[in-house]
């Protein structure tokens, strides 16, 4: 169903979205020259667009998953194996977010 | 594709499962040598079917009317999930235009029980197990009318009213039932003519109209057939009987109908249908090519691109067909009828190793 | 013994027991239901039925003052149904011709007039020699195929007239091709206008001469009508009444099948509410004249409920306030006879939460209003008007509390805080709402186990021990809320307490099992699959566990009491708000006021059904689920006043 795919897509963003926001907070004071604000900008970009495209994946993923765990139970293990793997997606981006976020 | 991706990612998936659920070629080789009904029910205990088979044998009715009724009950299992996990209307109406054949069928019943003045409980056991879900005629109040006339009117108000009012002239006309099944029949593939042309989505259209055609044109065949060498009608019955929707042009299919006997039909065929059904002698080995074809056909629809509603659609059409040769097979056990695998099961079901279906998307383990 | 059946359906609160399911029955003294009696009821409802269909008698069902006698009333039926049936008989059957006549003629004349356009001149056609023709419908669909299934013959398809899915034709063809033409069209469902032969003259003609018939038929069937409308002002209340009785007396009659009967004695089992015994005592022996025997037994005597065979039904018995609210707990299950009825708390809770979800004077006093509309008009939805009615009292109380009428909060003072003023306060008031409705749950299981005496689960985590640990943990929390963080020595106190609870929960299963089995090594070995001892510890100890963080879970759950109550207000503000932009535009004038009554309506309509159905899911989930069981059997009383149909 077309909601739950949405449903799951923002879920995901607000999960990975929150730390990267603590992460900002608290380097707030840390530069204050022209360029940190690009910085930041750059990690929220990062971090934004990933979790947006790990939310459209896992929407994806996860109904597909549970298509066939619902016909077929002895798949979840495999299914669960690639909703992980769609997961990750959004880790990329905060690992980038706080190389960056480290380096202001 | 990302909107069609969401649409239809949990119905694939759930759709390939389904459909790697099929019964493998071993299994209709084992089938076939299992000496006697029981034994039948056993080995078909050990396949995907079990959970219908061992209704089956609780409910202690091993003949084989009443094997057909509770293995179709596994098809309409595998309508119902596709049903409630749709997502348009329009797909959805043509699902249940499907589903309505056998709707269809349960009425032909009914009415052929009013017409011979048989009761309920004469017939119940011979009609399909359908639901809310799938079949929306009021068949309960449809029992309670006193004859055929009374159940034409009662349904006036659905899809099948006017054409059965006209036909209903002819049946007093000619003493038999004959146009009312039918006229039934006509609907029901009108109905999914429709339904075939009224969904929106293009690319799921083109698939769509690709497998119910090659369906529709099967039937249709078989039909013509039928009508002209077994029921021994003329030319000009057959095509004012034969169904709309397939490939085949209503002029093609007035050349079908003139054909003098059986070897000119095949000779009219298209090209592919025509190989398939080279050399066969009678209507039943016609069927049995013409969905030999059809099954080839049905397995394209699962290569390449994946979210489109031909996935579905071959699927039931498929799973039709394997329930129906699992039907034919017990039958002819049940009755000890000798007759070759070959005569009873499409060809390509007993072929391993092929690579258009097989094992399936999703293994055991 | 009818008569006894005619005050058992004046009582109409006896939940008769199926004889069938005690011991009585099972050696076979089960009355039979007198079939001949039955038949004669079944005749005499049919010829009432098909008298009050041809007179079409119509009108409200009138009420039945006393209960019929079954055996004595059904000569009197039969009598006056067949002296009635004599005197309308031949009314009906002169009736019924002159209609028949008068169809007949409009039929032709609208199928001949389905011909009209072609103006056919009938006596040429019946002069043709090579040609035949013949005329009729076909439906639309089915042209293409007919016209090319005659390609092979000399032919011609001439349509008369057409609309949206039927053609009227005029099929020709040679005479040597009419069988080919005449099963092409009956394969296409074609169905023919039977013209009669030997007519004159063209269509139109034609059907002028008929026209001209109908006055005299119409007179005719007038006629008969009026005799029927005389005899129907005569016998209607009558059958009315005769048919409201026969049904009444064959209900009684079927229910005789539920009784004992050994010769000529008849015996009935049924559950009573007690109040109601005396007066039926008393009656039934008026009836019989002292020959029968009316005993009354305490449900626990009878070995069947004791063993649990037989359900005591139960009959819902609260004050007209609380009723609405038994739809509420019958969704969830139907209470068994020994557990506490919780409608009472249920209520009490749901109008309390929803007070403090939706606390607004002007709110509740619009929920109050419709309350009482609904109430007084729609007879229907009367519980649905006394529920609506609580909740908004509730509100307006917990709008004053707030200080809210309609979002505007200095009119008057808060008496007690305002929800967005004193967040954290209000929060862990909401939480202490939270750790009592649990409380409650605890001990209403701890007085049904009681009560159905079911020790099973005395001292595991739902039970006593539950219980307790749920208090101890709650008292440290709250405690350290109001108090800062407890003493060294309080924290060791809580530490030891509650291992203890723990242990006792962990170990009472298997201790349990291992006293069973030595009490049973003795006897016969059990056949039941019993669970190694391993594995009912660890299901212990995960169950502890999951108990443990079930409490946090629940008592956190009732933050949400407090979240509402914020959203509440702050919707309001957001109304204000767009209310103010307006205002910035076209002054304080009709756009502000429509506006905050548009925004009013949606804050009424959103939030009053997000918020009941949060405590719905609160009740059920928190309160319930600590001690309702349910499995009981609702109480289905002899005559329904619906049931009489």
């Amino acid at each position: 169903m077309n909601y739950k795919n949405i449903l799951g897509a923002l879920v995901t963003t607000l999960l990975w979205a929150m730390p990267s926001l603590a992460l900002a907070a608290e380097n707030v004071e840390a530069a204050s020259d022209g360029s940190a604000k690009w910085g930041y900008i750059g990690a929220a970009l990062a971090v934004g667009s990933s979790t947006i495209g790990a939310g459209i994946a896992v929407g994806l993923v996860g109904a597909a998953a549970m298509g066939a765990i619902s016909e077929r139970p002895e798949v979840s293990g495999r299914a669960l194996i690639f909703l992980g793997l769609a997961e990750g997606i959004a880790i990329y981006g905060l690992i980038i977010a706080i190389m960056i976020l480290g380096k202001i | 594709m990302l909107r069609a991706a969401l649409k239809y990612s949990y119905l694939n998936a759930k759709t390939r499962t389904m459909h790697a659920r099929r019964l493998k070629p071993s299994d209709w080789h084992i089938l076939e040598t299992t000496k006697d009904p029981p034994a039948f029910l056993r080995y078909l205990s050990s396949t995907p079917y079990a959970p219908w088979v061992s209704r089956l044998l609780s409910a202690r009715q091993q003949d084989h009317e009443q094997f057909e009724r509770f293995i179709f009950a596994a098809l309409f299992d595998d309508y119902r999930k596709i049903i409630r996990s749709i997502p348009d209307n329009d797909s959805l109406g043509l699902v249940r235009a499907l589903a309505a054949r056998f709707e269809a069928e349960n009425l032909k019943i009914v009415l052929r029980a009013l017409f011979s003045g048989l009761k309920k409980s004469q017939v119940s056991h011979l009609l399909y197990p359908l639901d809310q879900k799938l079949s929306s005629l009021p068949f309960n109040s449809l029992w309670k009318q006193d004859s055929l006339g009374d159940a034409v009117k009662f349904l006036a108000e659905t899809v099948y009213g006017p054409m059965l009012r006209h036909a209903l002239s002819q049946v007093d006309a000619q003493g038999r039932i004959f146009p009312l099944e039918m006229a039934i029949d006509i609907v029901c593939f009108r109905q999914i003519n429709s339904a075939v042309h009224g969904v929106r989505s293009r690319r799921d259209r083109t698939s769509v109209v690709d497998v119910v055609n090659s369906y529709v044109d099967v039937v249709n065949i078989c039909h013509v057939a039928r009508i002209r060498f077994v029921y021994g009608l003329s030319a000009e019955e057959a095509l004012n009987y034969s169904y709309s929707g397939g490939s085949l042009t209503i002029k093609g299919l007035h050349a079908l109908a003139r054909a003098k006997n059986l070897q000119a039909l095949i000779k009219l065929l298209p090209l592919g249908m025509r190989l398939a059904a080279e050399g066969t002698e009678d209507i039943p080995g016609l069927r049995m090519a013409l969905e030999d074809w059809l099954l080839r056909r049905m397995r394209r629809a699962f290569l390449g691109y994946p979210f489109h509603l031909g996935v579905q659609v071959a699927h039931l059409i498929e799973k039709e067909i394997e329930v129906r040769s699992l039907v034919r097979l017990f039958q002819a056990k049940a009755t000890q009828y000798q007759m070759s695998q070959a005569e009873l099961v499409p060809g390509i079901l007993l072929k391993s190793g092929d690579s258009l279906g097989g094992e399936g998307v999703v293994q055991a383990g | 013994m009818s008569r006894v059946m005619g005050i058992l359906g004046d009582f109409k609160l006896l939940h008769l027991i199926n004889i069938s399911e005690t011991r009585l029955g099972k050696l076979g003294y089960s009355a039979g239901v007198p079939s001949d009696l039955l038949d004669r009821y079944d005749n005499v409802l049919k010829s009432i039925a098909s008298l009050v269909r041809e007179l079409e008698i119509k009108g409200p069902v009138p009420a039945l003052e006393k209960a019929p006698i079954p055996d004595k009333d059904i000569f009197y039926m039969e009598e006056t149904l067949a002296d009635m049936e004599n005197q309308v008989s031949g009314c009906l059957v002169r009736g019924r011709e002159a209609a028949k006549e008068l169809v007949k003629t409009e039929e032709l004349i609208s199928r001949l007039s389905m011909l009209g356009p072609a103006d056919i001149d009938f006596e040429r056609l019946s002069r043709l020699r090579f040609v035949y023709c013949t005329f009729g419908v076909l439906p639309a669909d089915n042209m293409p195929r007919l016209e090319e299934s005659l390609s092979d013959i000399h032919h011609s398809l001439i349509t008369i007239s057409r609309n949206r899915d039927r053609f009227v034709l005029a099929a020709f063809c040679l005479n040597e091709d009419r069988e080919v033409l005449e099963r092409a069209l009956k394969s296409a469902f074609f169905k023919e206008i039977e013209i009669p032969s030997g007519l004159k003259g063209t269509v139109s003609e034609v059907i002028e001469g008929l026209k001209e018939q109908l006055p005299a038929l119409e007179r005719k069937a007038h006629q008969a009508r009026e005799e029927k409308e005389a005899f129907r002002e005569r016998f209607q209340k009558a059958l009315l009444l005769m048919r409201e009785k026969a049904f009444m007396a064959r209900l009684l009659l079927e229910a005789q099948s539920k009784f004992g009967k050994i010769d000529h004695t008849y015996l009935v089992t049924g559950w009573l509410p007690i109040e109601i015994f005396p007066r039926l005592k008393d009656a039934i022996m008026k009836a019989t004249r002292g020959r029968a025997i009316v005993e009354s037994v305490d449900p626990e005597d009878v070995r069947e409920v004791r063993e649990g065979i037989v359900k005591i039904p139960i009959l819902f018995n609260n004050p007209l306030l609380i009723r609405p609210f038994e739809k509420l707990t019958s969704l969830y299950g139907t209470p068994s006879y020994r557990e506490v009825e919780p409608t009472v708390f249920l209520a009490l809770s749901f109008v309390l939460l929803f007070g403090m979800m939706f606390g607004d004077v002007g709110h509740g006093l619009v929920l109050f209003i419709a309350g009482l509309y609904v109430f007084r008009r729609l007879y229907r939805y009367m519980d649905y008007g006394i529920i609506l009615m609580e909740c908004g009292v509730s509100s307006m109380v917990f709008g004053v509390l707030y200080g809210s009428i309609f979002g505007v909060e200095d009119i008057i003072p808060a008496i007690w805080l305002h929800p967005m003023k004193d967040i954290n306060r209000f929060m862990m008031f909401s939480v202490y709402i939270g750790v009592g409705m649990i409380s409650l749950g605890f001990i209403l299981n701890i007085i049904n186990m009681l009560r159905t005496r079911n020790f099973q689960e005395f001292l595991s985590a739902g039970g006593v021990v539950g219980a307790l640990l749920y208090w101890l943990l709650a008292g440290l929390g709250i405690r350290y809320v109001m108090a800062g963080p407890p003493a060294p020595v309080e924290i060791m106190a809580a530490k030891v307490i509650s291992a203890v609870l723990l242990l006792v929960m962990i170990v009472e299963r298997p201790v349990r099992a291992i006293l069973r089995r030595r009490r049973e090594r003795g006897k016969s070995k059990s056949t039941r699959a019993e669970q190694g001892i391993a594995s009912m510890v660890i299901e212990s100890i995960i169950e502890a566990l999951d108990s443990i963080i079930g409490f946090l879970a629940n008592t956190v759950s009732f933050v949400r009491v407090a979240a509402f109550a914020l959203t509440h207000a702050a919707l309001f503000a957001g109304v204000f708000a767009i209310a103010d932009m307006v205002a910035q535009g076209s002054g304080r004038g009709a756009g502000y006021w429509l506006t905050l009554v548009a925004g009013n309506i949606v804050i009424i309509l959103l939030e009053g059904m997000v918020v009941s159905i949060q405590i719905i899911r609160l009740e059920y989930y928190e309160f319930f689920s600590k001690f309702f069981r349910g499995g009981g059997r609702p109480f289905q009383p002899l005559v329904k006043q619906e049931e009489v149909r």
